[in-house]
């Protein structure tokens, strides 16, 4: 016996295929996919501008041992507790350049914790310790809600106390209970696009 | 008879059509990632790459330095580092910045070549290289920076100024004589392996296989005795190396600024170029100044021990009067107990590659 069954069904499925076929490629054709793409290459920037002004003061303008007066800025400045002047130097160098115009965004904040180890930390307490040691607002917690997405620098800082004499301790010890010892700090810091 | 190959015939057919909806979709897959894609990362890379090059490099070839290639060797050098070493990335040399952004020296195709390296001839990179130090801005490399984007990248330097050595013959060690007309000698001795203290990080090394040696004679004129002297001369300077009987072979009457300058200041101000075999009278000169370009002559190895020995010839008046003139040997070295040196010192700056 012959009837149209089969026809129909092989036109349903044709017709369904079709239709597959089509929204398949209006769907595809049609969805453009939303990337941050330079997201990552001014974050790269901004990571490298970060990591280099950590360097540069780190970097004495004059060879210590001879002169005897080679000043580690960054050392100084953490051992003396000097918060006003670390934001004034760091961001004299994040923001120098040889044509503003080459800029196109130089409005950069960031945020400075210190991380060194306690030799005999109270009881119940890791032998890591840290404080917050900068930002560039006035108000360290402000700076740390509802801000852009950072990027993070660090750079392991050696210091030591006797090369800034203490009177009657280091300002590092009075304030925030860091081994007079010579160490290594691990000084951290957020930059964000402001 | 039933319709069960009827269904087979469906079944096919979906099949195909769904084989085919499922080829078409993968083929499509490579097309949606084509958003993905963004001019700028290209010349931001490019950008990024060319400034770890200048900033973290000392180019290629490092030893000796490409800075020392004059016009005929250009072709050796490969790569337009500007750091002092491997070692001390971020901080720059004087004298590589100073080749590098000589308008003479190098052209457009040549920094194309050896630092963007945009040697694809369809891809073209335009460029502006620009560095600052201190206050002072070097003349941009490249073309202006265009309104559109550009791929970008700036790096925090320091650079490193040349040492330099200024006596003060005021303060020289005088001696006296009782002849009428005596001849005295004045050295400065270059100890190679007494610089090249490795204990010394090379941002603040003194090379002088690389660096220019430059040696200031201050007040001559105020170390003479102006109402016994009638004459004093400067009879030639002459280099010698320990363990080289006689003096080093080199081009003495020949005024050449890549190998060195002698240079006489009056009280004016007035400056004169001499050969370092001119006979040069002194008794009005305020200022002897004597700058050796690297590489010095027959002085390669670390443990070269070089001295420059300038004659000076003094004619006195008074047979009576007790004579006095200037000699001695002055070290250029690290220790310095006269206060005569100013070692190497780094200077902060800024560099930036915009790449379009």
């Amino acid at each position: 016996m012959v009837n149209d069954q089969a026809q129909m069904y092989t036109l349903e499925g044709f017709a369904a295929g079709v239709l597959m076929l089509l929204t398949a490629y209006l769907v595809l054709g049609t969805t453009t996919v939303y990337t941050p793409g330079d997201v990552h290459i001014t974050d790269m920037q901004l990571q490298q501008l970060g990591s280099d002004a950590l360097a540069m003061m780190d970097l004495p303008d004059t060879e210590p041992e001879i002169y005897g007066s080679g000043e580690n800025i960054l050392e100084k400045l953490i051992v003396t507790d000097n918060s006003t002047d670390f934001r004034t130097y760091f961001l004299d160098n994040i923001t120098r350049t040889t044509d503003p115009k080459k800029t196109v965004v130089n409005d950069i904040q960031f945020n400075a914790t210190i991380y060194y180890r306690m030799e005999s930390p109270p009881v119940n307490e890791s032998e890591i310790q840290s404080y917050h040691f900068c930002s560039s607002g006035n108000d360290a917690r402000s700076d740390l809600v509802s801000r852009e997405p950072a990027v993070r620098v660090t750079r392991f800082v050696t210091i030591d106390a006797k090369h800034y004499p203490p009177n009657p301790k280091p300002q590092i010890t009075l304030n925030h209970d860091v081994d007079e010892r010579a160490q290594v700090v691990l000084l951290e810091v957020l930059l964000w696009r402001g | 008879m039933d319709d069960s190959a009827m269904l087979s015939v469906d079944f096919l057919a979906g099949f195909t059509i769904f084989i085919l909806a499922l080829i078409m979709v993968i083929n499509m897959v490579p097309g949606i990632m084509i958003g993905l894609e963004s001019q700028n990362i290209d010349y931001d890379a490019v950008a990024y790459r060319t400034g770890v090059i200048l900033v973290e490099d000392p180019g290629w070839p490092a030893n000796p330095p490409w800075e020392l290639k004059d016009e005929y060797h250009k072709d050796d050098i490969h790569r337009l580092g500007l750091a002092v070493s491997a070692n001390t990335p971020n901080v720059l040399s004087r004298a590589k910045i100073n080749r590098f952004f000589n308008d003479s020296f190098f052209t457009d195709e040549d920094y194309g070549q050896k630092v963007i390296f945009a040697d694809m001839p369809y891809a073209p990179y335009a460029y502006n290289i620009a560095l600052k130090v201190g206050d002072e801005l070097l003349p941009p490399r490249g073309d202006d920076v265009p309104k559109r984007s550009y791929g970008y990248i700036r790096r925090l330097v320091k650079v490193k100024e040349p040492h330099y050595a200024s006596i003060d013959c005021t303060n020289l060690v005088r001696s006296e004589t009782e002849e009428n007309r005596t001849t005295t000698y004045f050295s400065v001795e270059l100890d190679y392996a007494k610089l090249y203290d490795k204990s010394i990080s090379e941002a603040y090394r003194i090379d002088p296989r690389f660096e220019p040696v430059n040696i200031t004679f201050e007040n001559f004129d105020q170390s003479l005795n102006s109402t016994d002297t009638n004459e004093v001369w400067l009879n030639g300077t002459r280099f010698y190396k320990e363990g080289v009987a006689g003096e080093i072979p080199f081009g003495y009457d020949i005024q050449d600024d890549e190998s060195y300058q002698l240079i006489l200041e009056d009280n004016s101000g007035a400056t004169t170029y001499h050969t370092l075999d001119d006979h040069c009278q002194l008794n009005d000169v305020s200022k002897i100044r004597l700058i050796l370009a690297p590489p010095l002559p027959f002085a390669y190895e670390t443990d070269t021990v070089l001295t420059v020995k300038m004659s000076l010839d003094y004619d006195f008046i008074d047979v009576n009067k007790t004579k006095q003139f200037i000699n001695g040997t002055f070290e250029y070295n690290y220790q310095d107990p006269d206060n005569v040196m100013t070692l190497p010192t780094l200077t902060d700056g800024v560099l930036e590659v915009c790449v379009w």
